[in-house]
C-alpha cells in the first residue's frame, strides 16, 4: 500500500513540474514562467554605427505584472528601454525609468512615437528584409528572445534626450 | 524542360489547393499562406497591377530579403491588418478580396541552380523593351482601388533599397457576368472562354507540382481601324458572336465550335484564319489558363494577356507561333511586350515565399 | 412666316440625310473573269476577280469543275483590289466559281458564279483561236457612285436654296 502511494505521489510530482513547450518561433523562453505575447516585432533600418529601435506588441497573458527591465542584442553594444516626452514644447526619447512594466493581462504598444527599444549604435548595417534577435530581460530573473523584421521607415524622428544621470 | 522545374521547385508533394476563394463583396479574405500561391486559380478580381521588378543587386541575400520583406507585407494586407511600419494602416482595412502573387524570371531561376527556357521571338511581336522582361514579377489583384493602391505603395516603398521597378502595368475587367460569362475585352468581344474549370484541368494544364509558369504580354489594339471594321467582320474575324461571346456555329458561350460546318458558298462557317480558329489548333479544350485584364492609358489601350500553364514551351508557343503565322486579328492588334516567369511554391504559415529555396 | 427659311433647311437636311451613302464600303464584286454566266470556248487557266475596294490576305477561290474536281492550283494572288487564282480544265460543262474574300475593313465578301465551257470535238486549239469571253459590261460610273451623287447634287441644291433665303431676306 505504502509502495503504491509513493509511485502515485511521484507521478504526481512529475506531471507538476512538466515546463510549458514554445509556441512560436519568435518566443524561446530559457527559464519557465515568464512568457509575454509578442506580435508584429520588427526594427528600422539603418546603417552601421547610428542609431536604429526595434518595435513590437508585448501582452501578458499572465496573473502576474512583469517587467522588462532591459534588453540585449548581438547587433549593438548598448541598448536601452525608451519612452517619448514632451519637453520644452518638442517630443523628445529618453530611458524609461524602471523599464517596461506590463501589468496582469494588459500589452504594451512598442511604437515610433512611443515606447521602444533603442540600439544607441548597431555594430552593421541593417537592411530591409534582414532578421534580428532582440532579448527582453525581465526583472526578478528569465528572458526571451524575439525575431524581429527590419523595415525601412521615415517617420516619427523624435530628438534623442540623453538624461545627465550616468547614460 | 519546363516542367523539371516546377519538380525542382516544388518541396511539398501536390495536396488539395489550400487557397480558400472569397466571394465578390464577402467579408472573407483570399488565404496568403498555402501549398500554391494565391492569385492563379483564384477567381480574377476586378483590378490588377503587375509590378517588373528588377533587384538593384541579383545575389541570394538580396532575394532573400526581399521575398521576406513581399511575404510579411502581403500576409499582413491580404488579411485587412497593415503592414509592419504602415504609414496608412486604414487604407489596409478593406482588402476586398487582396492577392499578391510573385514570380521569378529566368535571371533568378539562374540564380537558384535552374532554368526557365527563353521566351522564342514571334514574328508579329513588336516587344518594346519598356515592357521587357524582369527578374521578378508582382501580381496584385483586389475589387478596390484603395486597396490595389495601397498594397501597391507598400511593397513599392518596401523594396525601394533592394530593387527598382522597372514597369508597372495596371489593368481592369468587369466581374464575371451573369451565368458565368467571361469578361470582355476592349474590343468588345468576350474574352477568356476556353479556360480550366475542373481541379482535373488544373492539375492537368496549370499545376507541376505547388509551382506554375506564367506569362504577360502586353497587346495594344488599333482601335482607330478597328472602328472601320463593322460587326459582320469583327464576329468573322474571331469566329464567335459579339454578343454573347458563341461560336458562330453555336448558340452558347461554351457550345463546341463546329469546325466542319460550310456556308451556301461551301466555305467554312468559323474560317480557317480566325481568331478562334488559329488559337485552337488541334487541341480539344482548354490550353492554359488565361487570367487578363484590360489596359487603358495615356499611350494606348489592350489587353494584358496573363496566362499560366504547367509549361510554357509546350503549351503557349506553338499557340502563338500559330497565331503569328495567321490569324485575322493581327491586323488590329500588335503585342508590345512580353515577359515570362515561374511562379513558386506558397509560403507554409508563419514562413516566406522562397523561404525552402532561400531560407 | 418666319418658319419658311428653317422649314426649307429642315427639309433640304433631311433629304441629305436620306441620300446619305453608308459610312464604311465594303468591298464588291464588280468585274469577273470568266463572267457570271459566260459560255467559253475553253476552259480558262486563271480565274481572275475584281473589287470595288481592297482586299487583304487571306482569300480563297474554290473552281469546281464538271466533273466535281476541285481545280485550282496554288493560292491566290491579291493585288489591291484584284485576286486571280491559277486554274487548270476539266472539259466542257458547267464550272462553278466560289469565292471568299476579306475587306480591307474586315468583312467577308462571298459569291458564286458560273460559267460553262462549249463541247466542240472538232476544234482544236490551234486551228481556231480561243476567244476568251469579254468581260461583262461595267456598270456606268454614275451607277456605281450613285449614291454620292445623289449626295453631292443634294447638298448643291441645299446651298442654293440657303443662298436664295438669304439673299431674299437681306433684301
Amino acid at each position: 500500500m505504502k509502495f503504491i502511494a509513493l509511485i502515485a505521489a511521484l507521478a504526481l510530482t512529475a506531471g507538476c513540474s512538466q515546463t510549458t513547450q514554445p509556441t512560436s518561433a519568435e518566443e524561446t523562453p530559457t527559464k519557465a514562467a515568464i512568457e509575454l505575447k509578442v506580435v508584429d516585432p520588427w526594427v528600422k533600418a539603418t546603417k552601421q554605427g547610428e542609431m536604429t529601435a526595434a518595435f513590437a506588441t508585448l501582452t501578458n497573458e499572465s496573473d502576474q505584472s512583469v517587467t522588462v527591465e532591459k534588453a540585449s542584442s548581438d547587433i549593438s553594444m548598448m541598448v536601452e528601454l525608451h519612452e517619448v516626452v514632451m519637453k520644452d514644447g518638442e517630443m523628445v526619447m529618453t530611458p524609461k525609468e524602471g523599464g517596461f512594466e506590463i501589468k496582469a493581462g494588459q500589452s504594451i504598444a512598442l511604437e515610433p512615437g512611443g515606447l521602444h527599444i533603442m540600439f544607441m549604435g548597431v555594430n552593421k548595417d541593417l537592411k530591409p528584409g534582414d532578421d534580428v534577435h532582440v532579448t527582453l530581460h525581465f526583472a526578478g530573473g528569465g528572458s526571451q528572445e524575439i525575431h524581429a523584421l527590419v523595415k525601412n521607415f521615415t517617420g516619427a524622428n523624435e530628438k534623442y534626450n540623453k538624461k545627465k544621470k550616468g547614460m | 524542360m519546363g516542367a523539371a522545374l516546377g519538380g525542382a521547385l516544388a518541396a511539398t508533394p501536390a495536396a488539395t489547393p489550400s487557397v480558400s476563394q472569397a466571394s465578390v463583396g464577402s467579408d472573407s479574405f483570399i488565404a496568403f499562406f498555402g501549398d500554391r500561391q494565391a492569385g492563379v486559380q483564384t477567381d480574377a478580381q476586378q483590378h490588377v497591377v503587375l509590378l517588373g521588378i528588377d533587384l538593384l543587386h541579383r545575389d541570394r541575400d538580396t532575394l532573400a530579403r526581399l521575398m521576406r520583406l513581399i511575404s510579411d507585407d502581403s500576409s499582413r494586407l491580404v488579411y485587412g491588418s497593415p503592414a509592419l511600419a504602415d504609414t496608412e494602416p486604414e487604407l489596409a482595412m478593406n482588402p476586398a478580396r487582396l492577392s499578391i502573387t510573385v514570380g521569378w524570371g529566368p535571371d533568378i531561376v539562374r540564380l537558384l541552380g535552374h532554368e526557365l527556357p527563353a521566351m522564342p521571338k514571334f514574328s508579329t511581336d513588336r516587344l518594346r523593351p519598356q515592357w521587357g522582361q524582369t527578374d521578378l514579377l508582382v501580381q496584385i489583384g483586389t475589387d478596390d482601388m484603395v486597396s490595389l493602391s495601397h498594397a501597391q505603395r507598400v511593397l513599392v516603398k518596401d523594396l525601394a533599397t533592394l530593387a527598382k521597378v522597372t514597369w508597372t502595368q495596371r489593368g481592369f475587367r468587369d466581374v464575371a457576368g451573369a451565368a458565368g460569362q467571361s469578361m470582355r475585352n476592349l474590343m468588345g468581344q468576350v474574352d477568356g472562354t476556353v479556360n480550366p474549370t475542373t481541379p482535373q484541368e488544373f492539375e492537368d494544364l496549370v499545376w507541376s507540382g505547388n509551382t506554375t509558369q506564367v506569362v504577360v504580354r502586353r497587346i495594344e489594339i488599333a482601335r482607330d481601324r478597328w472602328d472601320l471594321v463593322d460587326r459582320a467582320g469583327r464576329e468573322f474575324t474571331i469566329g464567335r458572336r459579339l454578343d454573347n461571346g458563341a461560336p458562330l456555329t453555336g448558340t452558347r458561350e461554351r457550345d463546341e465550335p463546329d469546325f466542319e460546318a460550310t456556308d451556301a458558298a461551301g466555305f467554312p462557317v468559323i474560317d480557317a484564319a480566325s481568331h478562334m480558329r488559329r488559337a485552337r489548333g488541334n487541341a480539344r479544350g482548354a490550353q492554359l489558363l488565361r487570367r487578363g485584364y484590360n489596359y487603358d492609358d495615356a499611350e494606348g489601350a489592350g489587353l494584358l494577356f496573363i496566362a499560366f500553364a504547367k509549361d510554357l514551351q509546350a503549351q503557349f508557343v506553338p499557340m502563338q507561333r500559330r497565331l503569328a503565322e495567321l490569324d485575322l486579328l493581327n491586323r488590329w492588334i500588335t503585342t508590345i511586350g512580353s515577359a515570362h516567369y515561374v511562379v513558386p511554391p506558397g509560403a507554409a504559415q508563419g514562413s516566406w515565399i522562397g523561404a525552402d529555396e532561400l531560407g | 412666316m418666319n418658319w419658311v427659311r428653317p422649314a426649307i433647311a429642315v427639309g433640304l437636311l433631311w433629304l441629305v440625310g436620306l441620300l446619305a451613302p453608308p459610312a464604311f464600303a465594303h468591298a464588291g464584286l464588280i468585274d469577273s473573269s470568266p463572267a457570271e454566266g459566260a459560255v467559253l470556248d475553253a476552259a480558262p487557266e486563271e480565274i481572275r476577280l475584281t473589287f470595288s475596294e481592297g482586299i487583304a490576305e487571306p482569300a480563297y477561290v474554290v473552281l469546281t469543275g464538271p466533273s466535281g474536281a476541285k481545280l485550282a492550283v496554288g493560292k491566290p494572288t491579291i493585288n489591291g483590289q484584284e485576286v486571280s487564282q491559277a486554274v487548270k480544265g476539266d472539259g466542257p460543262g458547267d464550272y462553278k466559281i466560289a469565292f471568299r474574300v476579306i475587306s480591307v475593313d474586315g468583312h467577308p465578301v462571298s459569291e458564286v458564279l458560273r460559267f460553262s465551257v462549249r463541247g466542240n470535238p472538232t476544234a482544236s486549239p490551234s486551228a481556231e483561236p480561243v476567244v476568251k469571253a469579254k468581260p461583262a459590261p461595267q456598270a456606268s460610273w454614275l451607277e456605281r457612285h450613285q449614291p454620292h451623287v445623289l449626295l453631292g447634287a443634294a447638298m448643291v441644291a441645299l446651298a442654293v436654296a440657303l443662298l436664295w433665303i438669304s439673299r431674299r431676306s437681306a433684301q
